[in-house]
């Protein structure tokens, strides 16, 4: 186990490394250099010639690119001029909604996923099956910017045109909360969140839970067949035992790996969805520094999101070796 | 007396060849294949339809020679002839692919009772049709405004299929030509991506060592990057613009087929054909191109099929954000931006660009399962 | 004479596909008394398994046990029981292991939460009691250290030692009947024999009734008691070891015995029986051994023959004419394999 972990770890490293070399590389492809990005009208060109010394641009490229990856690694990730303040702030304050949102996503995801999957494999060729299969090919075909809109189309706007329609079904179109947070006592506050977050959530990781929901199913009709399954039902296990206890955690095991492999897709569906919803969270901070070209902003969040990722796939590996025992008692 | 019935029936017999040779799928009819025959005359049907309600469009492309307008009316030309001549060829030799079929005959014999596969093939066809017939099925321009105070946000009608947007554009005409750019995108980037995938990743599973080390450091780095983020990161640096678009999408989507094509690699290295071809002195490019590449086209066309589903999605995201192509080209992604802020008067803006987007998808994800089910029975949920 | 503990009457598996019944045990009847081996042998595909799975009503669809058959444990008909009653019944009262304790066994709980289960779904045990039951079953069944053992998972237990673990599962709740599938099947000759051993002691010393199924005559002559011998789904001859061994019958049985090698017959080849078991899909008409019987007549092949209902008998119209059965009949059929 710990030689697992050991050897995971091993692997990540070089990992980061090779995120931060990209996005270095990325920011030398760029026209012109670094300091290109500062060019604006308003900038002094007295002032961008300081800054190239400051940032040894007239050293050699390998020094450069020492100094760059300690300065990242220190958590400078630069100063971004369109909002006049270190970008390590702006993430500071960008990256916890980013993490709210995903992470309710995922619990979603892995929660309505697992559940659907197991009736399906359950009830196999029933017709739910048939119909929840052909529903998730479609969820799962959907863009999920154009779902938020859809969501937002009928439950943010529609839906205040329907008199019967309960109030707490209505739900906030945008942010994270309402204008008037501030007013609200501890459980008013907590309540406001959790609905400014149902849209987003849904429409950010409704189409992972249906190719969740594809996987469960597979990876339980593999395990139903097994022959430890016959060997439950012969010690007389009530059927719901076999498959919420025999069954599923061995159903579970692959399904573990899959939340590395969701996250990079999760957090692509968060640009679009933060966008969508107004949600001041990494994805929204990008498209935003794109469109102002503030590109110190741009690399460092980029970088941020890859270095999740690889953090996520790291906790998913040992996530794994956790529940088998063929891996902890290796 | 007697010659009588046997000159009546000669001529009916006759009379029926013309009819057959005349009538595409007509033949597959009488032979029992139903399934062939009646697409075979369904699609004939709809482009004779579509060349006699075009009339007017038709001739007026002579004059004013329009490239878009030339596109459509090759293909119309194009797919009535290969109509015909496709049911000529195929009503006379069969393939029967249960007796000595190849590997492939067998994997389209296998596709072809997947009905849910087919449906999804058909309306690829059909999409990829109406997408280069664009011209002729609708009689407006898909970026030219009109008469705004008149034509603007009308709902759904008979004239206005899917109604008309803030400038009073035909939605409908813009989605069909926003196809256009979603499909040619998502077919050049894929060719590209798979291409670069399946060489890279056949050659690091084939040479091994330091080159594989390097090159999946490589793809876990890129893998390591949301799709989407490594994208807008790398558009960020260009002005956007098609070519870019298509160049950035070919140029990092290559990771997950690469590692598709070297773990197949790497099964397929200790097997005995290869062994033996290396035993024989052939050159490695000459074995990977030869031995290994056709025997991993399988997955890889698993992959690409499914991949067009996925890059599909991801260009509209990138043109719903505004990275993609720069207006007033239309995208089915910046259509649904458009509506965006109308979205409450004008529901439809939004709404059916994205079923379109779902319906395209939903048809290259069935034809990419068929597949993968025909090609590999092992994979199959 | 004393009472069956396990009689079962005319039991019939079939398996329904859209191309009609599958029919893997057609008609088996035989009974088990207290504290016997039974011995069921035959060549795979002749419907072994399932009959024991059958016993447990452990046969999921497509498969199906027709009406008219009957499980009887002492005086209960199994067929007439609800799901919740048989549940109470198996791993309880009718235990089984299988032939390949690795996939049997689950991977992910120990070895001890495996026994355990067992003992506190049937003896409603608390963890602790159930737990000391594992220590004690897996001490029984010659496991080392079985205070450590029990915390083990089955990867960290050979071939051997899973088995044990298996039969201290099974026996947990100290069952009546154990069914036994092959369980020295996938094992080493040696392991073969101490599994063989242990499990004779185990019946000696708990005094259960065993069904012992294999394909292997010379496993089942060390264990059984009692033999009974199947062929396409139906029972064709049964009897005493001895009685088996000494004067087989059915000419399947004598094909079955002339497979084993013998050390004093030294200028003999070992025999094999030509052929295969046929598909279940299509049992051959009339007596479905004829395709493959050296001694088959016209009357083998029109009409089946009925299995008596003697402690003793084979199901075969040699029985009725025994001047049929002439010396030398296998070798002609080993020639006429040969030149075919």
């Amino acid at each position: 186990m710990t030689s697992y972990v050991a050897r995971r770890l091993l692997q990540a490293v070089p990992l980061l490394f090779g995120v931060l070399t990209l996005v270095f590389i990325f920011m030398h492809v760029a026209p012109g250099d670094p300091t290109a990005l500062y060019m604006r009208p308003d900038v002094d060109p007295a002032v961008l010639e300081q800054m190239r010394r400051n940032w040894g641009l007239d050293q050699p490229l390998y020094i450069q690119y020492f100094r760059w990856i300690a300065s990242f690694l220190t958590g400078d990730f630069g100063f971004s001029l369109t909002q006049n303040r270190p970008v390590s702030d702006i993430l500071l304050e960008r990256v916890p909604n980013t993490l709210i949102l995903s992470g309710t996503s995922l619990l979603l995801i892995f929660a309505i996923g697992i559940a659907i999957g197991i009736v399906q494999a359950v009830r196999q060729y029933s017709t739910m099956d048939n119909v929840l299969t052909v529903g998730a090919l479609f969820i799962y075909s959907m863009p999920s910017f154009w779902l938020g809109l859809m969501l937002i189309l009928i439950f943010a706007y529609k839906v205040h045109q329907l008199d019967w329609w309960p109030e707490f079904l209505k739900f906030p179109a945008s942010g994270v909360t309402s204008t008037n947070y501030d007013l609200f006592g501890a459980g008013q506050k907590l309540g406001d969140r959790i609905r400014h977050l149902v849209l987003p959530s849904i429409a950010l990781g409704v189409s992972s839970a249906a190719s969740v929901a594809r996987y469960m199913r597979s990876s339980m009709l593999e395990v139903i067949r097994q022959d430890y399954i016959r060997t439950a039902r012969a010690k007389g296990v009530p059927e719901r035992s076999v498959i919420l206890k025999h069954a599923l955690k061995n159903a579970l095991l692959p399904i573990i790996t899959l939340l590395g492999l969701y996250l990079p897709f999760l957090f692509s569906g968060a640009v679009l969805v933060e966008y969508v919803f107004s949600w001041p969270g990494m994805g929204r901070t990008i498209v935003d520094a794109i469109y102002q070209r503030d590109y110190p902003t741009v690399m460092a969040t980029s970088f941020i999101f890859a270095a999740l990722v690889v953090v996520a796939n790291l906790i998913a590996d040992i996530l794994y070796a956790l529940v088998d025992p063929r891996i902890r008692y290796e | 007396m007697n010659d009588m019935p046997e000159r009546s029936g000669e001529i009916r017999h006759r009379a029926l060849r013309l009819l057959m040779a005349l009538i595409p799928g007509l033949a597959h009819l009488r032979q029992g294949h139903t399934h062939a025959g009646l697409s075979l005359l369904g699609l004939a049907l709809s482009m004779i339809t579509v060349s006699i309600f075009a009339n007017e469009r038709i001739q007026a492309t002579f004059t004013a020679g329009r490239l878009d307008y030339w596109v459509a009316l090759l293909t119309l030309a194009v797919t009535l002839g290969l109509t015909w001549v496709v049911s000529g060829v195929s009503s006379r030799h069969r393939l029967d692919a249960r007796v000595g079929g190849s590997q492939w005959a067998i994997a389209w014999l296998g596709f072809k009772q997947n009905r849910v596969a087919m449906l999804g093939l058909y309306l690829m066809i059909a999409l990829y049709l109406a997408t280069l017939l664009g011209p002729f099925l609708t009689g407006y321009e898909p970026s030219v405004i009109g008469d705004i105070a008149a034509t603007r946000h009308l709902p759904p009608s008979v004239e206005h299929l899917m109604g008309t947007d803030k400038f009073g554009r035909d939605v409908f005409t813009r989605v069909l030509y926003g196809a256009r750019i979603s499909l040619s995108i998502g077919f050049i980037a894929v060719t590209i991506s798979i291409t670069l995938g399946t060489a890279i990743g056949a050659v690091s599973g084939y040479f091994g060592g330091a080159v594989d080390t390097v090159l999946m450091r490589l793809v876990d780095t890129l893998i390591s990057f949301p799709r989407l983020v490594l994208l807008i990161t790398v558009i960020a640096l260009f002005e956007p613009s098609l070519l870019i678009v298509i160049v950035v999408l070919g140029f990092t989507l290559w990771p997950s087929t690469a590692r598709i094509v070297r773990g197949e690699v790497l099964s397929l290295r200790e097997r005995e054909f290869i062994l033996a071809a290396r035993a024989l002195g052939l050159n490695s490019p000459r074995i990977i191109l030869r031995h290994i590449v056709p025997n991993v086209l399988g997955p890889v066309i698993v992959a690409a099929t499914l991949g067009l589903g996925n890059i599909i999605l991801i260009e509209a995201g990138l043109s719903y954000l505004g990275f993609s192509v720069p207006l007033p080209t239309p995208t089915w992604g910046n259509i649904i931006n458009d509506g965006r802020e109308a979205m409450l008067q004008a529901w439809w803006v939004t709404t059916f660009p994205g079923l379109a987007i779902v319906i395209t998808v939903v048809a290259f994800n069935l034809v990419g399962d068929g597949l993968r089910d025909a090609l590999d029975p092992r994979l199959r949920t | 004479m004393s009472e069956a503990v396990l009689r079962i009457e005319n039991l019939r598996t079939y398996f329904h596909s859209t191309d009609g019944p599958v029919r893997a045990v057609d008609g088996v009847s035989f009974e088990l008394r207290p504290g016997e081996t039974l011995g069921i042998v035959g060549e795979s595909g002749c419907g072994k398994s399932i009959t024991c799975l059958s016993v447990l009503r452990l046969i999921d669809p497509p498969g199906r046990i027709e009406p008219g058959s009957a499980i009887w444990l002492r005086d209960r008909n199994l067929m007439n029981e609800p799901e919740a009653a048989l549940r109470q019944v198996r791993g309880n009262q009718v235990s089984m292991i299988f032939q390949e304790p690795l996939s049997s066994l689950n991977p992910v709980w120990t070895i001890g939460e495996q026994i355990a289960e067992a003992v506190r779904l049937h003896r409603k045990a608390g963890s602790a009691e159930a737990r000391a039951r594992a220590v004690e079953m897996l001490r029984l069944v010659g496991i080392p250290d079985p205070e450590q053992s029990v915390n083990s998972y089955p990867h960290q237990f050979s071939g051997g030692m899973r088995q044990r673990a298996m039969i201290a599962m099974a026996l947990a709740c100290d069952p009546a009947v154990l069914l036994a599938d092959e369980p020295t099947t996938a094992l080493d000759v040696t392991i073969q024999a101490q599994i063989l051993e242990l499990l004779a002691n185990l019946q000696r010393t708990l005094g259960m009734a065993m069904i012992f199924v294999s394909h292997d005559l010379g496993v089942i002559a060390e264990i059984a008691d009692r033999v009974i011998v199947m062929y396409a789904g139906q029972v064709v001859e049964r009897g005493t070891t001895d009685e088996l061994f000494r004067d087989p019958k059915h000419p399947y049985t004598e094909g079955l015995l002339r497979s084993i090698p013998r050390v004093t017959q030294k200028l003999r080849r070992l025999a094999v029986i030509p052929g295969s078991v046929p598909s279940p899909r299509s049992w051959p008409p009339a007596c479905r051994f004829h395709p493959r019987c050296p001694y088959a007549w016209e009357r083998c092949r029109s009409e089946a023959p009925p299995l008596a209902a003697h402690e003793r008998a084979g199901r075969c119209w040699l029985d009725s004419e025994p001047e049929r059965r002439v010396a030398g009949a296998w070798d002609a059929l080993g020639g006429r394999e040969a030149q075919a």
